[in-house]
């Protein structure tokens, strides 16, 4: 079959489509929904007891700074990439990977202990399971909004979009989790954040991978 | 291509002819073989025709249609390199091919061991097409690709297989 037979079959079979809406207006539709569900999730399961107290603390209030930056240009990069020439420019996605290197710094470098915090810094499953229920529906929503796109990374795709619905859910998490100890931190937030993240990678490579579900499996090859 | 996601056909025939000759410019510099030319163009057209509605109005033509020709280039060149490698890897068969052709017949048993060389995809149509004897449309249905990608994937396999056979002076 020619390219000119393919173009007379294409324009033949073409029937109108309902337009993507802005990746800028689609991000902030997802960004919207998300706070929306974790601030519910926070409120429903109640807040630490010493909130009022941690907004003055700058330790605190630094690594929520920089959890709202990865939230913000993780969704950012996720959208982008999911429509065909709309990253201006790679190095965007260094910006979520720098805020992630400076939130591990952050709680390295942070000195406050909690008294109970070294005991229970080996014990933080409570505070996967919070991340994961707050991320229950911003995540797959992310997903899923990316996906009626045109990802071409899938891989990177599913990185930042998983990236950016944990990065909230761990903000949430710090607000509900007293556990301030550097170990708890490392181990039981940024840890599992890190991890959602390369399990979007592979994710993105099966779900927003075109065609996905539809090939016969002898096909499927993740890019 | 506003008017082409609003359904207006001649429009987006006229739209596809400019983007051909684009197309075909940008693989041209890369790649050597006017077969693989056509092949990157006629994917890109495919690909541009189902992500039509990724297309946002409001930013410049060129950058999301170069974006989806770099990516079917990159993906074609990967594709070739698997190709290649598993040429190499089908050199093997020849012990298994030769007890074919004792068996079928020269020709079948060059056609089965062609067949391995194609693609997994362009193999999978012509084995439900040929050897199930599905139709376009059932393809269509079970695999979830277009009636006109169906085709063209079969008419590519058809293009290698014939290739190989010349080539092999059967």
């Amino acid at each position: 079959m020619s390219s000119d037979n393919i173009i007379e079959s294409l324009a033949g079979d073409l029937q109108p489509v309902q337009r993507l809406r802005g990746v800028e207006r689609r991000a902030l539709l997802w960004g919207g929904f998300a706070l929306f569900c974790v601030s519910i999730g926070t409120y429903v399961l109640g807040a630490r007891p010493d909130l009022s107290q941690k907004i003055s603390d700058p330790a605190f209030l630094c690594q929520s700074a920089l959890l709202v930056l990865i939230f913000v240009f993780s969704a950012r990069s996720a959208f982008h990439l999911s429509v065909p020439g709309a990253e201006r420019s790679a190095s965007a996605r260094m910006l979520p990977l720098l805020g992630l290197l400076l939130w591990a710094c952050l709680i390295t470098t942070n000195s406050g202990h909690s008294p109970s915090g070294a005991a229970e810094s080996m014990n933080g499953w409570h505070c996967i399971l919070r991340m994961t229920g707050l991320a229950l529906a911003p995540a797959p929503a992310i997903l899923f909004m990316v996906r009626r796109a045109a990802p071409l990374s899938p891989g990177w795709t599913g990185w930042f979009a998983l990236l950016s619905a944990c990065s909230l859910a761990i903000l949430g998490t710090q607000i509900l989790c007293a556990n301030d100890d550097p170990r708890h931190l490392l181990l039981w937030h940024f840890g599992p954040v890190l991890v959602a993240g390369l399990v979007g990678i592979h994710l993105g490579r099966w779900l927003l991978t075109r065609d996905c579900g539809r090939r016969p499996a002898l096909w499927t090859s993740p890019r | 291509m506003r008017r082409a996601q609003d359904g207006d056909r001649r429009a987006y025939e006229t739209l596809l002819i400019e983007v051909m000759a684009l197309v075909r410019g940008f693989a041209r510099r890369r790649l050597s073989q006017a077969d693989w030319q056509d092949e990157v163009t006629q994917e890109t057209l495919l690909s541009i025709h189902r992500d039509r509605h990724t297309y946002d109005p409001q930013r410049p033509f060129l950058p999301w249609m170069y974006a989806i020709a770099r990516h079917r280039l990159l993906e074609f060149v990967e594709r070739q390199r698997r190709r290649c490698r598993n040429e190499i890897a089908g050199q093997g068969l020849e012990e298994v091919s030769e007890a074919m052709i004792a068996e079928s017949g020269p020709r079948v048993g060059f056609l089965r061991q062609a067949l391995v060389l194609l693609s997994l995809k362009q193999r999978e149509i012509i084995q439900l097409l040929k050897f199930e004897g599905l139709s376009v449309a059932e393809i269509s249905r079970r695999t979830g690709l277009s009636q006109s990608s169906v085709k063209v994937t079969a008419h590519r396999g058809y293009k290698r297989l014939r290739k190989l056979i010349l080539e092999a002076g059967l």
